[in-house]
């Protein structure tokens, strides 16, 4: 008999609790030989005779030596009211890394077997529990850890957006099929007609597809994270800003210029939006060559940013700012710019007004090609304006539109390049369709774009996409 | 029934000969079948119902048009026939699409139907393997192999007349013959096409060896005399005598199609014609349910043409010539089955034909054919080891796609009995692969017709390529003869060698250019431009820069096309590459035959079944059965990665 498998469910680190899966025939078996149940629904005396979905409070232990684990509770899930469609256990354990490691340690030396990375997920699609798109959005969830990032990854988990790409591939297939009764049909009549009108037809679909794509702009924030760069010279304050946005001691202050050499990066959420939270090295003039390469690093960091919050502390010497003003001012509109008087702790209001007039003077002078759209006066210390930057947060993120309600969102980096690439086919098609060429090429490019739409669907089957989709899973999920 | 234990006991009964294989039924299909198999060293007994009619074309009197001459071409690339007797009997050739790309170009052939016939009987006369005989299959003999009843192999078979032969292999092209009845309004007649008798019995003994038989229906029009049609008033549609033959073999031989060509003629039918055709619908058989089999949806009757399509209010009907030496036309497009009263009538009422004199009436015909999905893509059915069938009993329709089917069958027969491995054409490689891929692995309905809309990879399958695709292969089944080998290398080699040269030569701006461009419409460069680059524009032809071009060799035709196409196609050839890649990537997975698709939970039950009674050769045949969702073969791919029993062994398709 095959052995029930298990891992750990949660991710890994310090946490409350963690929940470990055991699936497979025989995993409420293996579960009680290392379980002891104090307390169960019903009459149930072991997790063998537990019926589904319910949950018993009792011990897990060694039965070598005896000695006692830890407390959890178990769940019990019988075939085919399961995840994976097996019989299958999840212990919730405490969260501390040693009891998870002894736990499946005496599950190990009790008749489980450890999982193979996606082999839940791999077992939940093979007993036609999941299809290969709920499948690819299961592994969104799994990576997802804001509140608006799981709403999207579920709602493709229930296939809305499955749905509307096949609307629109029936659409595309309306005008295909006109195109190929052409060929087939040696003495039709007017083909140039029937081109213009079908090239109009694709033009529709074209639009609905663009929104689709439009609304990338905030999904790839989902997935990929909405990148905010904290910059402003050397000891403005940015690496407190990063502590105090982040909420751990991640880059190390001090009040020596020039302390922090590289960008630093810290995932975290803001306004519940999912942000990587970069803080660069201060901008100025250096002799020393590592230095100066973490400033250069800085710039990059500035073009790719969605989000630019400058940090300028009133205490320091002003001039210093210059550069720094005409670098962030001159960015593109795109990115948003917030500015962001720092130190309010130490510094009077009067003080903070006069430099905002200060360096809205400036911008003038220099002719910046923009201004901030965002202005706060804050400090890291009081958390004074802090609420207001993760509203910026949010509100930036909101202003990229996206049509909520209908809830679609491409938020997949895979489904957004083949979304665009059969976009970027439908364009050539109805250029070749005004143009008036004759309808087998056309025919072939359409064809094409609706092979891109399938494998977003799933309708078209590619083994590459199958090893790729679990090859991502990790251990456990 | 089946054992050749009868043949001692019935004493009107004899032992006629033995044989390699018996191909029964001489039309298209059973002529390239005898033909392979005979070239391919098999001792081979051939028969007919009818000598005088042998590779009849009891319909249209023509050869190729759209998807069809490419199958011709290809048949010619892998060593058949068929475009080396069309070229022969051919009195009027056409390109058809000219308009529509030149993936799609079509060649098509006005065949003198009575030179066909008579040039193909000699021909098989003149074969020293083959025996042709005059003769009606009405048995087929079986032993059980290994003791199991379910698993039967061919041994012989019996004509109506008691001649029992062993065979090792049969190959049926039974057309439209077996238990047929030809219908005009109320009149049924027990008879094959053109009156002829009909094949009785064999339907039968192919059931009890276990084969799951179909009813199709189809039809042919009304044949009137010349003499009595006025073709001044019809839209003349005169041939092109410059085409290139069908035959790569000809063309090779310098053999080229008629020079005086015998026009066709188009003519639309009038308000008169839908008159009379809706007063009497009541009448026709398809629709008062006489009909039982299924008619093709691809080449409708005229009534179902009026009947369906209710918005158009006349449809094109076109009159050929059915040969030199007669006076008899074909009017495509208008097949019914009608009474014959009433064709009288409907014939009158169209331009031209006003008081036209018919020889021939308009009819239906019903006949027996199989489920081809009870075939394997060799051909073979999975009933009955040895047997293969081709052509119409396939539930295709049309002389081309029989010939086609006929050719594979006749080569796996043989090859079959040589001990080699089948030849399998993919979908990728041939209109002859869609087409077998199509019929046994999706099955039909309906009679089958080819169309270039159901090959997925369209701008590779062209006409003027067929050699370039398939020659090869035909070389290793050996088809090809050697000197035609190198004349197709030769070619090749012409083709490379002009290519490397319209890239290479650039021209700079001169007088001459700039008239030619400013004459097709093109932008006038101002620096240098290779020809390739001109070439590539596509208002520019390659023959619009002869004067420019100072070193152009002498090239044949077919070359100078196959090299514009490729120059100018360019960036869509690239394309469909990528597509054929990614296409072959589940092709290549092969499906072992005991993969339990019953114990896969994740297949739905549906695809479950279907996988566990067609048990596929490849994933991506699988994934082309009908029943079997793409979340299905997902799960297999899933099913194959995690048991690691994935085959990939080198076997050798083609």
């Amino acid at each position: 008999m095959e052995k029930p498998y298990c891992a750990c469910a949660t991710p890994p680190g310090i946490s409350g609790i963690a929940v470990i899966r055991m699936a497979g025939e025989g995993s409420a078996e293996v579960c009680d030989r290392v379980f002891s149940l104090k307390r169960a629904f019903s009459e149930a005396k072991s997790v063998k005779e537990m019926s589904g979905y319910t949950v018993a409070y009792g011990l897990i232990h060694d039965p070598a030596s005896s000695e006692i684990i830890d407390e959890v509770l178990v769940t019990r899930f019988c075939a085919p009211h399961s995840y994976t469609g097996e019989d299958s256990v999840e212990i919730s354990c405490h969260g501390g890394v040693t009891v998870r490691q002894e736990i499946l340690r005496v599950l190990l030396e009790n008749g489980a077997r450890m999982a193979e990375p996606g082999e839940f997920t791999r077992r939940a699609f093979m007993a036609g529990k999941i299809d290969l798109s709920q499948a690819e959005a299961v592994m969104d969830v799994i990576a997802s850890d804001s509140e608006l990032a799981l709403r999207a990854a579920e709602s493709q988990l229930q296939g809305t957006l499955r749905s509307q790409i096949r609307k629109i591939s029936e659409e595309l297939y309306v005008t295909f099929a006109a195109l190929e009764m052409l060929i087939d049909e040696p003495d039709d009549e007017d083909a140039a007609a029937m081109f213009s009108s079908n090239a109009d037809a694709l033009a529709a679909v074209r639009e609905k597809m663009q929104s689709l794509i439009n609304t990338y702009r905030q999904g790839r924030i989902l997935s990929e994270r909405m990148s905010v760069v904290i910059c402003g010279i050397p000891n403005s304050g940015k690496s407190s800003l990063l502590n105090c946005l982040s909420g751990y001691d991640r880059a190390i202050v001090t009040n020596v210029p020039g302390t922090t050499r590289d960008t630093l990066e810290v995932v975290t959420s803001m306004g519940g939006v999912p942000v990587r939270l970069i803080d660069t090295a201060g901008i100025r003039r250096t002799e020393d060559p590592v230095e100066a390469i973490g400033v250069s690093r800085a710039e990059d960091a500035l073009w790719e940013a969605d989000i630019v919050l400058w940090l300028v502390s009133s205490e320091e010497d002003y001039e210093q700012n210059i550069e720094m003003l005409t670098t962030v001012m001159n960015l593109p509109s795109e990115t948003k710019v917030g500015l962001l008087i720092s130190k309010s702790d130490c510094t009077s209001k009067e003080a903070c007004e006069a430099l905002h007039e200060k360096i809205l003077s400036d911008m003038k002078e220099k002719e910046c090609k923009r201004s901030a759209d965002y202005y706060e006066v804050i400090s890291s210390v009081s958390r004074e304006g802090i609420e207001g930057i993760e509203k910026f947060v949010r509100e930036t993120y909101e202003s990229l539109g996206t049509d909520h309600a209908r809830g679609v969102m491409l938020t997949n980096q895979r489904h957004y390049a083949l979304l665009t690439s059969a976009a970027e086919k439908l364009d050539r098609c109805i250029g070749l369709l005004r143009s008036g060429s004759s309808p087998e090429e056309p025919s072939l490019i359409l064809r094409t774009a609706m092979e891109d739409l399938g494998e977003i669907t799933g309708d078209s089957v590619s083994d590459a996409l199958v090893q790729t989709i679990f090859s991502r899973f990790c251990v456990g999920k | 029934m089946g054992s050749w234990a009868k043949c001692n006991e019935n004493p009107t009964w004899y032992e006629a000969g033995t044989y390699d294989v018996a191909v029964i039924g001489a039309g298209h299909a059973g002529c390239e079948a005898a033909f392979a198999c005979a070239h391919l060293g098999l001792t081979t007994v051939l028969f007919t119902l009818h000598l005088d009619q042998l590779a009849n074309l009891p319909c249209n009197p023509s050869i190729g048009g759209t998807a069809k001459g490419q199958l011709v071409r290809e048949i010619d690339a892998l060593g058949g026939v068929m475009g080396e007797m069309a070229d022969l009997s051919a009195i009027q050739t056409r390109m058809l699409n000219r308009s529509k790309g030149p993936a799609v170009f079509s060649p098509r052939a006005q065949i003198d139907r009575a030179s066909y016939s008579r040039r193909m009987k000699e021909r098989i006369e003149k074969e020293e393997n083959i025996s042709l005989i005059q003769g009606e299959i009405v048995e087929l003999f079986w032993e059980e192999q290994d003791g199991e009843a379910q698993k039967l192999r061919i041994t012989g078979v019996r004509t109506r007349s008691g001649a029992c032969y062993h065979v090792r292999a049969a190959v049926i092209c039974s057309g439209t013959y077996m238990e047929s009845r030809t219908i005009r309004g109320e009149v049924i007649v027990e008879s094959g096409p053109d009156g002829l008798s009909r094949s009785v019995g064999l339907s039968q003994s192919m059931r009890e060896a276990g084969i799951p038989m179909q009813r199709f229906k189809t039809g042919t029009p009304v044949r009137v005399n010349a003499r009595t049609v006025d073709t001044s008033v019809m839209e003349i549609q005169p041939g092109e005598p410059d085409m290139p033959p069908f035959s790569y073999a000809n063309e090779m031989k310098g053999v080229v199609p008629k020079q005086e060509q015998i026009p066709c003629y188009a003519v639309w039918t009038t308000p008169l014609t839908k008159q009379v055709i809706s007063d009497n619908m009541d009448r026709s058989p398809l629709y008062s349910g006489v009909i039982e089999g299924t008619g093709p949806r691809y080449c409708p009757s005229i009534e179902d043409k009026f009947m369906r399509f209710k918005e158009k209010s006349r449809h094109q009907i076109f009159v050929e010539p059915m040969g030199e030496g007669t006076q008899e036309l074909y009017l495509q497009g208008f097949s019914t089955s009608l009474p014959e009263e009433i064709q009288v009538q409907m014939v009158h009422s169209l331009p031209g034909l006003e008081h036209a004199h018919i020889q021939r009436a308009a009819y239906a015909i019903e006949y027996d054919c199989i489920d081809p999905q009870s075939m394997d893509l060799s051909m073979e059915s999975t009933k009955l080891e040895g047997l293969f069938t081709a052509g119409q009993i396939n539930g295709s329709s049309g002389y081309e796609e029989a010939a086609a089917q006929g050719l594979m069958a006749g080569i796996n027969a043989a090859r079959k009995l040589r001990g080699e491995p089948p030849v399998i054409l993919d979908r990728s490689q041939a209109y002859i692969g869609v087409l077998i891929d199509d019929l046994v692995t999706k099955g039909t309905r309906e009679p089958y017709r080819m169309m270039t809309s159901r090959a997925e990879y369209r701008i590779f399958l062209r006409q003027d390529n067929a050699d370039m695709r398939l020659t090869k292969i035909g070389k290793e089944i050996g088809l090809i003869s050697d000197e035609r080998y190198s004349a197709f290398e030769a070619k090749m080699n012409a083709i490379e060698e002009e290519k490397e040269r319209l890239r290479s030569t650039h021209l700079p701006p001169s007088p001459k250019l700039h008239e030619i461009l400013e004459r097709c419409g093109s932008t006038v460069n101002k620096s240098g431009i290779s020809l390739a680059e001109l070439i590539k524009r596509p208002e520019i032809h390659y023959s619009d820069l002869a004067e420019v071009d100072e070193k152009r060799p002498e090239l044949s035709q077919d070359v100078i096309f196959a090299v514009e196409v490729d120059i100018k196609y360019e960036g869509y050839l690239a394309l469909e590459e990528e597509r054929i890649k990614k296409f072959a990537r589940l092709e290549k997975k092969k499906l072992s035959k005991d993969i339990p698709y019953d114990q896969i939970s994740g297949l739905r039950l549906e695809a479950r079944s279907k996988l566990m009674e067609r048990k596929p050769m490849s994933l991506g045949q699988a994934s082309r059965i009908s029943g079997v969702s793409p979340a299905d073969i997902a799960v297999l791919l899933v099913y194959l990665e995690s048991k690691g029993k994935e085959d990939n062994g080198a076997r050798d398709d083609g």
